[in-house]
This record gives C-alpha cells, structure tokens and sequence, in this order.
C-alpha cells in the first residue's frame, strides 16, 4: 500500500469513527426517554415492596467490592426528589455455595429496615421459602438495623465467669447524664473494680430538684411507679447482670432501648449502657470518682467563672446537681480556628483527650477491639460469606455487637437460614452506615 | 510461449492487506459502541485480544518458517481476527478466558487447515466456542450498557462478582425499538447496536471488499426461519429477535469473509439458508453464542462443501517468478 | 426513452463494481496537444500483420519515398502490404525479433530528412469511389486492423461482404487505462472517420453504420455526431447512429460487443458477422481508410499513446516503423530510468528489453513506462473477484490450478481456450497471483491458426510503387475457395 491509500485509509478511519460516535450519540439521545422509563418501570417492580417510592437512582459506588456481596445500591426519592431511603442488593453465598439473593429497603438515615425481598436468579439457591423470608421480614421491617438472630442454644451465661474487659483499673469509678429525664432525673452509674473486674455496680439517679428523693428511694416508697418489676428491682437484676457479663456489649440491648435477655429487666437500658461505657472507659484511664466529680465540678465553675461551693451545685449527698441543658457546648471541643469539631465527656475534659461520646463502646480498643472487617467477611468468590455465628464473638458480619440494635426470632427452628438473611441486612447496614459518613 | 513479461502492468489498489484493513475500518463502529456501553474492560479486551491474536500468529508463522517468500506483508487478518474474537465475548470476561480462546484459535483452529489464507473455519469464532465449552460459568453475565465504565477488576478475575438484577433474566420485550437498535440492552460487547453494524456494511459494500451474497440470504432466510420457528410469539417478537440476537454481526462480519464463504451464487445462498436455519433453532434450544459461533461454522463448512464439488480440491501451485 | 439514454455493456452483474472503468486515467491526456515524430531511421519488420509476412521490394542502398511499398505479400499468402513512412536509404534487411515474439526479416531505413512523398501520394479530386475500387484502396494501402489484431482490413470486407453483413459498427471502444489514441483521432478527424465508415459500408452494401463509444466520452461523442450531421445529408441511404455504452474494459472485445448489443454469446466457432449479422472496425482503421481514399496514401503512421508512470503521457503521430526508443527520446519528461518498457498497454502490452532496433508497428497504439514494483503476493484467498470478472465468464483461479498441475484435459474443458489475454484476472486479483500469464500462455497454445507457410522471402521487384496507383481491384470477387483463404485470429478458424 503505497502512501496515498494508507492516507486515505486514515481519513476513512478518522471519518467512520466519527460516523459511530454520532450515529451512537443520536440513538442514545432518541432512547433515552424509553431507557429511563423502562429502567424506572424495572426498578418499581423491583423494589417497590422493600421501599416505596415515586422514583428510583442507582448510586455508583466505586469500592463496592469492600462490602462483599453487595451487588448495588440504589436510592428512592419521592415526587418532590426527597430522599426516602436506601434499596441495596446482596447477594449472600453459604459456606456450600449456595445463593441468596436478597433486596432490603432502608430508611434514609440508615437505622432501619423499610422491606426485604428476594430475586429469584440464583443459580444454587438456599432452600428458603419466600414464606419464611416473608416471617423473617414481618419481625424486621420497621425495626432498627443491624439485626441478630436469636439462637436457641444461645444463653449468656450471665452468671459464669465472663470474659473480662482488659486494661481496667482498680477502684471506683462514676459517670452521670449531663442533662436531666423528663421527670428531672439524672442518671448516674458507679461501678467498682477489683482485679479488673467489676465487682460492684450501682444505677440510681438524683432529682434536679433537691427535695425529690433519689430514683430507687422513690421507688421502693412508691413515689416512682413504672410498668413491670420495680424500677429498684430492675436496676439491680441489670447491674447484676453487668456485674455477671462484665460487658454492657453483652446485655444484648435492642434496637428500642430494651434488652431481652436479662430476667426481670423490662425498662429501657440505653442510659444505663451508655453510663457503663464511660465508666469503663473511666477505669481504663484510671479516672476514678473523685476525680471525675471534681472535674465535672470545675467544667461547671468554668461556665459561670466562680467556684462550685459558691455555686452551690452539690446536694446533701454530694452529688453535683447540675443540668448542661442550657450550656451545649460545655464539652464542645474546638480546633484552632475555635470550630467545634466534636463533644467529649468529662474525662476528654479534664484530661485533654479526643474521646468519641457517640461510639464510646468501640473507641477504646482495649475494650471490645475494632473489628477487622476481612477476617470476618471473607471476600468469597461471590456474595458474602456468612460470618462467624459464636455470639462470643466480638462482631457480627462485621459489626460490634455492642452495634446490633434488633434481634429477631428468625424462622422457626432454623436460626442457620435466618441468619443468612441477617446477613445481607447488616451488609447493607454497614455500607449505609460508612456511605452516610461520607456523605455527612 | 512468446517472450517477455506479459500484461497487466498495473494492478488493483484492492490486495488482500488492503482488504483486511478495510475489513478492520469496519470493524471500528462496533468497536465505538463496545467501548461507550461497557467502557475500559471492552477497550482492553479488544485490545488485548488483537495484540496477542497477532503476537501468537507472528510467532507461529516464525516457527513454520512457511511465510510467503516474496513481498512479504503484515497480515491484518489477525488483528481483526482478535478484534472480532474480542467482540463476541460478554463485557465482564476475564482476559485469562480471552486468552485461552485466542491461543486456541492461532494455534490450534488456524494451523489446522493449513494457516494463514487457507482456514475454511472462521477463527475466532472457533476459538469463542471453544471457551464456551470450557468456561461457560464465566462467560454468561451480561452487564447493562453504559453502566461502570471504568470498571477493569472483572479483566482479572471471574466476571460473576458483579452480575447485577438487571442483567439476568432479561426479557427484550421490554425494550423499546429504538433502544434494540441502538444496542441498550445487556449483549456481547460488539453485537449489540444493530444501526452501527449496518454502518459497517455500509462502509465494506461502498469499499468493494465484501461478498455480501452469503450475508443477503443469511438475514433474509434467519428472519423467515424466525418466523416460522417464534409463529406464536408474532411478528414483533421476530423482528426484535433480528435486532438482539446478533444476527447482524454474524451476517456482516462473518459470513462476509472471501475465504471462508462460498464464492458461487449457489453455493452462497444454501449455505446462507442452512446457517440461518442452525442459528434459529440453536438460538431457541441452546444460548445465543452457540447459534451465533454454530451458525458461522456450519455456513463455513457448507461453503467448503459446495466450492470443493465445484472447483475440486485445487489448492494454488507455487507461483514461478520470472 | 423514458429514463435516458440506454447504455449498453457486457456486464450485466449489478453486484459487481466499475473497477474495470478506467475513463478517469484516461481523462487527463485529453487536453495534451499531439506531438509528431520524426525519426532518424525507421524498422520496418515484415509482419505486421496477422498472416503471413511480406517479401521486401526494395534492397540495401535502395532510396525509398514516404509511401512507397517496401514489403509486398507473395502470391498465395495472406499478408498486407508494408510501406516506408519516411524517405531516405535502406541500409539493412535482416531478420528482427518482436516483443510478441514475432520473427521475421526487417527493411531498416536511414531518413534523408527530406520527407519526400512519393509521387502517386496526391489528394483525390474526386472521392465518389466505387466500392470495389474502395476495397482495392484498402488492400494495397496496407490497412490492418489498428485495434490491436492486425487482421488485413480487406479480408473483413470480404467476410462482411460474402456474409450479407447488415450493420457497420465503428468501434470507438477504447478502454485500457492511459489509451487515448483513437479518442484523439476522433477530436481531430471525426469527419474523416465518417466519411470512411460510409466508404467501406458502401462496398460492403451495408446501410446501418453505428458508432460505439463509452458514455464518458460526451466530447467524442458530440464530435462524431457533428460529423454525423455534416455528412448525412450527402449520404441519404445510410442510417447513422451513435450507441453509447458503459465504460468498462474490455467492452471493444468484438465477443463484448455481441453480448451487450445484441445479447448474444459468440461461441469459439462463430464469427461477428455470422453471429449478429455485423462487421466491425475500429475507427483509427477506418479512418486510415479514408485517408487513403482521399489522399491516396497507404497506412504509414499512426497515433500512438505514450505513458509514463511517473505522470506524464503523450499522444504522439509517428511513422510507423520508428523505433520506440526514438519516441521515448522526442517526449520531453518521460525517463526510462528503472521503469519497465512496454510494447503497448498496461493490459495488453508486452516488455522489451531493446527500445533501440524495436519499433511500433500498424497495431501498436501506445508504449508505456512502468515501475518496476512487484504486487503483494500472498495465498489465495478465495475471493472469487478473477471468475466474477472475467469477460469470458472463466474461472481463471481453476483453470491457472489445473494448467499448474498438469490437468489441460480439464483445462480446456473448462474452456481455457477462450481466453483473450484481457490480463482482467491478474489485475483484480488481491493476492497478485499471475492468473492471466498462465491461462492466456495455455490458451495461445490451443489455437491452431492454419495460415500458410512463407518460404520464399527473397527480394520481389515491383519498382518504386506505393501500390495504390491503380486501385480499382475489380478482382476481389467471392471466392470461398480461393487460394489466399486465411483464418481471423480467435475465431475459430472460420475460413474467409
């Protein structure tokens, strides 16, 4: 080929590529609408019984393969293009290779499941009936995410020796609410320990006004009526329970505060595991009570510049009575362009140190250990594998226990398959959960 | 036998590295759409395909030492050769599958017959079946148009990982014509857009370097076999059945090639007709890549039949230069 | 009509392509003016013709005029008479090969650079001939056939004659790529080339004379019309048309021209005339014809297209005779510096290796210069583009195996003998295998042509004569039997 046919070549080259892309680009322009609709058509078919909503986009995620077994995440919007919430599709693999393909709504916040469905394509499906994914959805739906099965060979064996929570100090150690209940109560938590362990826990709360006698007192005097046992006797069975399991991750709280594990424990016990967890972490600091009370004391004289007995903030007992109600930013902690960047509690206070208040359980590694995700959720050949079921554990499907905030009954007698579709939803929660910080 | 150095003195500017490169110029619309609808991993299977089509077959013709003595050309024949092979694989097949079928095409398939010139088989579809046959786990997942276009992790492992909900179980129906035409729906990475393949036709008829008798009957007697085969499903289903199942490229690309088809009218349109009749019924009792790489070998084989009764078995003597 | 003119052509295939149309590398010489050559001294080989060879007339040291005779057929062979085309000396008579392999004896004649015309060269006063005396003008003229046979143009007459031939095609058909000679003839002296169909339909009896040309030449075409009009009016009992037809090589084949005028398919036995009732001459012959007719001078020159591949082409009037070497060194531009010379055209010419003593005869219309670059060759790959091209409706690949292997029984039964030599196989052939050297050396060697034998080639004397001082040949009666019976190439061995 001689010089003027390889040029003319070329330029039939550079011309029919141009041809393509035009030619391409009008079809795709002319298509688009049946495209959209088509895929909107697909996608209402699909997920409108996990999560209803006018439309649906799918969310282009570029490490999806760090959440094995999430295929895809779509988001639902409504008429006014207002976010409603998540659907994500999983695809779970069992440890025989089996499949189940899964699509679980989520609300927009990421905290609780709207719907769960299955897609029938699976090439070696688990035998799960779409009945028993119906029964496991009609115990999910509406509740908050991640989930855990009941298993009924599981007990916490509150009364044998637990595994104790390495690297706790010896000695007293106190934590109390910043801001008083609706009845004026403010929480506080004391717990002693003796050779790292705990020995001694009391939950009890002082009234913002002084003359109301303190929560158990009023209890037992009838003064402090709740539902069930007596709040007295429910605040021992639980501080027993903590006493017995060392570690509030254990009292198995749900998703609504309660726990069900613990014998005559009906009341919400968020406050109480909330506590415990600064307590705990105040005993790895070696931050015990007095010092506790005396910084809270002096963060107090720091708001009004004057010292505590002038501000008369203690009670009869010596408890400091005081509500941050009016005063937010009391643990705010600021950089150095003075933005606040975070809260931290009475130790980051006093001691100076970064201490996350919301995720207290996990930010002390001594504690529960920051799960490794991959040695958990190995990355199979496809889907998630299922991960490790011992509720000894510290993490499920990734996720700290302490994190689980509903457990289901799952179909009956069948906790292995339940458990699967667990699975898929805490993948999901997970991805949400780490999607929603980046987003934030 | 008068002397001298008889007439034409002048020749054709079609020779046959000509004719591959116009070949591969019409290959380019298809290879625009792979990479719009399924992005890096369809450039670098093309790509990879090409390269190592040509790699394996330079080496192999080094090795023979069988090359043509006198003006000796590069043959284009194998990049398209890798190019079409690469355009017949779905979006998310690994380069290690890619691989194993273009080895067995070059070294195997091609050097069956004889080389380079002389195949009566296509290659790369010979080798494509062959993958299918040894990996058809890995060669099934069919990823929607236009979605992860810079996905590439599936060119090094298995394909399945991100089989998505809308790429299985797929109904055309759904489709609207003009998204069948423009090739928005899951399918082989080249096989899809029907209007840039009638482009490429376009371009091979204008360039005089195709025999289009064989890609006539082909497309006219698949659409009658349809019609015949999918009667209940009516005249829609049949015409969307042309645009999807990649009868186009089959009749386009394929059955267009001067070697591997029928050089007589005759012989052209029967084994047009009983390749379209192979395609149809393998299309509704097997996959579409057994009726598309079925099709093309039986036409191939009926073609060899036909030309051998008709030439007989002449293979050219070595020419004697002066 | 309807939808336009019709076009005739031979090929009726509409799936194939206008790859054998070469107006457009013709179309650029149109405008180059003729250049006349005069050489130095002149080869005059004996045949020029087909037939037999002539006898020279003269001897060395002999002075000789522009239209004298030179070489005279012997009585009892089937030859056309050879005239000097310059004046000057005859200082060799020996034998001379040709590029076509032709051996014969050569008259070499050194110009006196006078370009003297012999006496009986003068413009006749009065053209109204008769036919017999237009076919006694015709024959010792020397006229042959200037398409490229070489058949003596009077043996056609006779032929058309005997047959009752109804229709005189002018074949205006050139369709090599780089040929122009007749279209320039055309532009020149279109009048003249009417005027000599009408004199050699007169002594034929025909009254149908029909111009063939390619629909791409409009120019010629309006020309010819024009001399068509100028002339009619004088010549009230012929009926004249132009037919027009597709620009595709070979379409001049006189086998073409049967299959695209009247559709039908001359078989190796067949001649034009018994076939469709037509004779046909090409119009450079026809107008030597009249050339002769009116000037009284016999065929001494002739055009001839010169090609160079490096661009330049020329039309050039040469006597005939002049070696190729000499029109190569008159042409400003044309180098034949590693370029391959050759003795004709890009399909149908033949190389020579000595420019020097080979010289253009009466069927020689051009001398081309070539590179010396080989085709790409590779295997075969079966494209079909030889057999769906070939005019002969072969399959050049099959036969140039069965040649290859021996096998000539199936070559020739699968009709190898109607090759022409077209070269249309070789050149539309992508893998440039040499189909058409093969098939068409085969095919020559099957044709029996069953002229007589020359043995006496000494010296005839007739004086200094061009022959054409009488010419009123009342001699030229029908005779099948007739001693000087000879055979037309490619036709079978039709006897005339």
């Amino acid at each position: 080929m001689d010089r003027k046919i390889i040029r003319k070549l070329s330029i039939e080259l550079v011309v029919i590529t141009l041809i393509s892309v035009f030619v391409l680009s009008f079809f795709y322009l002319i298509s688009s609408d049946d495209s959209k609709e088509r895929v909107q058509q697909n996608y209402s078919e699909l997920f409108a019984n996990v999560l209803e909503a006018s439309y649906y986009e799918e969310i282009e995620i570029d490490n999806l393969d760090d959440y094995s077994g999430l295929l895809g995440v779509y988001e639902g919007f409504n008429e006014d293009g207002s976010p409603l919430g998540f659907i994500t599709d999983v695809l779970v693999v069992t440890d025989n290779n089996e499949e189940l393909h899964l699509l679980t709504g989520i609300t927009y916040d990421g905290a609780e499941l709207t719907g769960l469905s299955r897609i029938h394509d699976e090439r070696n499906p688990v035998a799960i009936s779409d009945q028993q994914i119906a029964v496991i959805a009609s115990q999910a739906v509406g509740s908050q995410i991640p989930l855990y099965v009941n298993h009924p060979n599981e007990t916490f064996d509150l009364d044998s020796s637990s595994p104790r929570i390495p690297g706790l100090h010896d000695g007293i150690f106190y934590a109390q609410v910043k801001e008083p209940d609706n009845n004026g109560y403010i929480d506080y938590v004391e717990i002693e320990v003796t050779n790292g362990s705990i020995t001694r826990v009391q939950w009890d709360a002082f009234n913002i006004e002084r003359n109301i006698k303190d929560r158990i007192d009023a209890a037992i005097s009838g003064a402090y009526v709740i539902s069930g046992e007596n709040w007295a006797t429910q605040s021992y069975n639980l501080c027993h329970a903590l006493i017995n399991c060392q570690d509030p991750a254990r009292l198995a709280m749900k998703s609504d505060g309660t726990t069900s594990i613990v014998d005559g424990v009906t009341i919400e016990i968020s406050t109480f595991v909330q506590l415990a967890y600064e307590c705990i972490n105040n005993s790895i600091y070696d931050f015990n009570e007095e010092e506790y009370k005396a910084g809270l004391a002096s963060i107090i004289s720091g708001i009004f510049n004057s010292d505590p007995e002038t501000l008369g903030i203690y009670d009869d007992e010596g408890n400091i009575v005081f509500s941050f109600e009016d005063y937010p930013n009391a643990f705010a902690i600021y950089d150095e362009e003075n933005n606040i960047t975070g809260y931290t509690n009475v130790l980051g206070k006093v001691r100076g140190i970064v201490i996350d208040t919301e995720n207290m359980n996990i930010s002390s590694p001594q504690t529960t250990g920051t799960p490794n995700d991959s040695s958990v959720v190995d990355g199979a050949e496809d889907g998630v594998n299922i991960g490790d079921v011992d509720t000894s554990s510290d993490n499920i499907d990734g996720i700290p226990v302490a994190e689980i905030r509903t457990y289901i009954d799952g179909i009956e007698g069948d906790f292995v398959r339940s458990r699967y579709v667990v699975t898929a939803v805490n993948v999901s929660y997970r991805f949400l959960k780490d999607y929603l910080n980046w987003m934030a | 036998m008068r002397p001298g150095k008889f007439a034409p003195f002048i020749h054709t500017s079609i020779t046959t590295p000509y004719i591959n490169v116009k070949y591969l110029i019409a290959l380019i619309p298809c290879v625009v759409y792979a990479i719009v609808s399924y992005g890096i991993r369809a450039l670098v299977l093309i790509a990879f395909s090409a390269f190592l089509s040509t790699f394996f077959d330079v080496v192999v013709e080094a090795i023979k030492n069988q090359s043509i003595k006198t003006n000796k050309y590069f043959d284009y024949a194998s990049i398209s050769g890798g190019i079409v092979f690469a355009l017949l694989l779905p979006p998310d097949c690994s380069l290690i599958v890619a691989a194993v079928g273009i080895l067995a095409g070059s070294l195997v398939f091609k050097q069956l017959f004889g080389g380079a010139g002389t195949n009566i088989f296509v290659i790369p579809v010979a080798g494509r079946l062959l993958i299918e046959a040894l990996f058809p786990s890995q060669l099934d997942t069919f990823a929607t148009p236009g979605s992860a276009f810079f996905e590439y992790r599936s060119l090094l492992f298995d394909s399945n990982t991100h089989e998505s909900i809308f790429q299985v179980g797929h109904d055309f129906k759904e489709y609207s014509f003009v998204e069948l035409l423009a090739g928005r729906y899951p399918s082989f990475i080249g096989t899809g857009c029907v209007i840039l393949i009638i482009v490429s036709l376009v371009y091979l008829i204008m360039s005089k370097t195709t025999r289009i008798t064989t890609t006539a009957s082909y497309l006219f007697f698949v659409f009658v076999a349809s019609l015949v085969v999918f009667w209940d499903e009516g005249i829609l289903y049949v015409c969307s059945f042309m645009l999807i199942s990649g009868v186009f490229f089959v009749a386009v690309f394929l059955l267009s090639d001067y070697t591997t088809t029928s050089n007589s009218f005759y012989g052209s349109v029967i084994s047009g007709i009983v390749s379209a009749v192979v395609f149809v019924l393998c299309f509704k009792y097997s996959s579409s890549i057994v009726a598309i790489c079925g099709s093309v070998l039986v036409c191939n084989l009926m073609s060899f039949i036909m030309d051998y009764y008709k030439l007989g078995h002449v293979t050219l003597v070595e020419e004697v230069e002066e | 009509m309807l939808f336009g003119t019709k076009n005739y052509s031979f090929h009726k295939n509409i799936l194939n392509d206008n790859a054998l149309d070469f107006s457009k590398r013709s179309s650029f010489m149109q405008e180059i003016m003729l250049e006349r050559v005069y050489p130095t001294r002149i080869i005059l080989p004996m045949k020029q013709h087909y037939g037999d060879p002539c006898v020279p007339t003269v001897e060395v040291g002999e002075h000789v005029l522009i239209g004298q005779c030179i070489g005279m057929p012997l009585p009892g062979t089937f030859a056309s008479p050879i005239h000097s085309g310059i004046s000057g000396t005859v200082t060799e008579i020996k034998d001379i090969s040709l590029p076509n392999g032709t051996t014969c004896k050569a008259v070499y004649i050194e110009s006196d650079r006078k370009r003297t015309n012999h006496e009986s060269i003068y413009p006749r006063s009065d053209v109204n001939v008769s036919g017999s005396a237009v076919m006694g003008i015709v024959s010792d003229a020397g006229i042959v056939g200037m398409g490229g046979e070489g058949v003596p143009s009077i043996a056609k007459i006779i032929r058309a004659k005997k047959l009752g031939a109804k229709e005189l095609l002018i074949n205006c058909l050139q369709s090599e790529p780089f040929a122009y000679c007749d279209f320039l003839r055309i532009k020149d002296s279109a009048e003249y080339i009417v005027m000599g169909a009408v004199a050699l339909a007169g002594a034929m009896n025909i009254k149908k004379i029909s111009f063939l040309i390619s629909n791409k030449h409009k120019a010629e075409i309006d020309m010819i019309q024009n001399a068509m009009q100028l002339t009619a009016h004088r010549y009230s009992g012929y009926a004249f048309n132009v037919k027009t037809f597709e620009e595709r090589y070979p379409q001049g084949y006189y086998r073409m021209v049967a299959r695209a005028l009247y559709g039908k398919e001359i078989s190796e036995n067949e001649s034009l005339e018994e076939a469709c009732g037509a004779v046909m001459f090409n119009c450079s012959t026809v107008y030597a014809c009249w050339e002769a007719i009116a000037d009284n001078i016999p065929l001494v020159s002739r055009v001839i297209t010169v090609t160079s591949s490096d661009g330049h082409s020329h039309n050039v009037h040469a006597p005939i005779g002049t070696p190729v070497s000499e029109i190569l060194n008159t042409i400003n531009g044309v180098s034949e510096t590693n370029k391959r010379i050759v003795w004709g055209n890009a399909f149908t010419g033949i190389t020579l290796t000595d420019p020097d003593n080979t010289p253009i005869i009466k069927t020689t219309s051009g001398i081309s210069l070539y590179d010396r670059k080989e085709v790409i060759k590779s295997s075969c790959i079966h494209c079909g583009k030889c057999s769906s091209n070939c005019p002969m409706r072969l399959n050049p690949c099959l036969l140039y195996n069965l040649i290859g292997r021996n096998m000539t029984k199936e070559a020739e039964a699968n009709r190898a003998a109607m090759c022409f030599s077209c070269g249309i196989c070789t050149y539309v052939c992508p893998s440039g295998v040499n189909l058409s050297q093969t098939v068409a050396a085969f095919s020559y060697s099957l044709r029996k042509i069953p002229v007589g034998i020359t043995t006496n080639t000494e010296k005839i004397d007739i004086g200094s004569v061009s022959l054409l001082e009488t010419y009123d040949r009342e001699d030229y009666v029908d005779d099948d039997s007739s001693e000087d019976s000879f055979v037309l190439p490619f036709e079978g061995g039709k006897k005339i």
